[in-house]
């Protein structure tokens, strides 16, 4: 076992396309708390844990589709993205566009993550009290960014999507949110005079 | 909790209530995504080279440089069903290629510029080497159902407005065109007609003739918006299509020959077996 734990998740998935069950198991203990924690925020829903399980056994179907020379971590995020997206629809509470103009024209490409950590943290801060209220497009690029941490590359190849459309929607998600946290300050304590 | 999670998938799997999908369903599925692929950019870019064919068939090409009138009824010699459904092909193409990171990884305008551009510049191209010609002539030849209606319905749009052939007669007013499908055609010249190759046109000359206006009931005078003379590539095509054109004329003059000496066989054979034997009237 704990040469299994020494194993990369690459090497582990291989494993378990060569057919070691248990070697599924590592990697449900590595992603479990991610998935968890990317279906809360994303969904907002009590059935977080259903869905987590419903993702890890889409996993072990498609493992074999995955391919070990590359990274792991977007795969498998890829799989949730696809699950966490069929419930919404299935949902039917919010909308979901099926074209993205921002994905039309290209945008020159922002380097990954260039905010400075005060400015991240306060970031993360909002998304704690107004994730809820901003739209599933920019809700989901800000949990894979923020909460996950996912690169840029790494979020554009989950949502299969250009690199510099990511950045452009990461931009407009922190001005909606920001937006959404100035209306609740000015509802709570007034406008600034 | 972590644990609850992990055991409950390794008791699905286990028991064999979850499987993993083969390779071999996973290849397939690509295989057949590919597959699809292809042909539906197959068909685009198909749909779009009948229009190279035709407008070079026809040489409607050349309404584009009879000014911005004749530029107009250029654009409006499209079938637009036809550049509607080729574009269709390639934009279910487009939307598909995005499923691969070499369609998702640019902006959808850098793949649509470059989709458009290969599918234009493959079919110049293509048009320039003659393949393309020798295909659709090929194409036309089978008359496959689908495929005859979509050639008739961007021939149906360019006979309007443009006709071609020799000048029989030059006449106070413009001049006698004999066009290969319409037969003798007036053809009308005002001070507003461009003339791109020299207004200095002799009998016997070949021609084409961009349409502004159908004058007569069926097409058989028309004023033109342009005159432009055939270069001798043209001529030779021309020709060449008049020759085919007669050919299958006589094939089918005389495939009615033979159908009438049939019939006429036949008649008397009936006639024969009608008239009862010299034995039986005894």
């Amino acid at each position: 076992m704990e040469e299994l734990n020494s194993l990369t998740d690459e090497q582990v998935a291989k494993k378990v396309q060569q057919g070691d069950v248990e070697s599924f198991g590592i990697l449900v203990e590595r992603y479990e708390a991610k998935m968890l924690r990317y279906a809360r925020r994303f969904l907002f829903t009590d059935t977080a844990e259903d869905m987590a399980q419903e993702v890890f056994l889409k996993v072990y179907q498609n493992i074999k589709s995955y391919n070990p020379q590359m990274r792991f971590n977007p795969w498998i995020y890829r799989i949730a993205h696809n699950e966490f997206i069929n419930k919404i629809k299935k949902n039917g509470r919010e909308e979901l566009s099926f074209f993205d103009p921002d994905t039309l024209f290209p945008h020159p490409v922002s380097s990954d993550n260039p905010e400075k950590d005060t400015d991240r943290e306060l970031t993360k801060k909002m998304l704690d009290k107004y994730l809820d209220k901003i739209g599933v497009k920019y809700r989901e690029v800000l949990v894979l960014n923020y909460l996950e941490e996912l690169s840029y590359k790494e979020i554009a190849d989950v949502l299969k999507i250009p690199v510099s459309t990511v950045g452009v929607r990461i931009k407009r998600a922190k001005e909606a949110i920001q937006k959404v946290s100035k209306l609740f300050m000015e509802e709570t304590y007034g406008r600034p005079n | 909790m972590g644990d609850q999670i992990k055991e409950k998938i390794l008791e699905k799997i286990k028991s064999g209530e979850i499987k993993m999908h083969s390779r071999t369903y996973f290849l397939i599925h690509t295989v057949l995504l590919i597959f699809s692929l292809i042909i539906i950019f197959f068909v685009g870019w198909f749909l779009i080279s009948i229009l190279f064919f035709l407008f070079n068939k026809t040489g409607a090409w050349h309404l584009s440089i009879f000014g911005i009138k004749g530029f107009l009824v250029f654009l409006s010699s499209f079938s637009w069903i036809i550049i509607i459904s080729g574009l269709a092909f390639l934009v279910i193409f487009e939307v598909m290629l995005r499923k691969f990171p070499i369609g998702y990884r640019s902006s959808l305008l850098y793949s649509v510029i470059f989709l458009l551009a290969v599918v234009l510049i493959g079919n110049t191209t293509i048009h320039a080497t003659g393949l393309n010609n020798k295909l659709h002539n090929f194409l036309q030849k089978k008359k496959i159902p689908v495929v005859e209606k979509i050639y008739e319905l961007q021939g149906e749009f360019l006979k309007k407005n443009m006709v071609s052939g020799y000048i029989e007669e030059i006449t106070p007013d413009g001049f006698i065109l004999n066009d290969s499908e319409k037969g003798s055609v007036k053809v009308k010249t005002n001070s507003s007609t461009k003339f791109p190759s020299g207004d200095d046109l002799k009998i016997g000359e070949e021609v084409y003739v961009g349409v502004g206006k159908t004058d007569g009931g069926k097409g058989e005078e028309v004023t033109a918006l342009g005159v432009e003379k055939m270069d001798e590539e043209e001529i030779k095509e021309q020709k060449k299509r008049e020759d085919e054109k007669n050919e299958k004329r006589e094939l089918e003059k005389l495939k009615g020959e033979v159908r009438g000496l049939e019939r006429h066989k036949s008649e008397e054979r009936d006639e024969e077996q009608k008239q009862p034997s010299g034995s039986e009237r005894d």
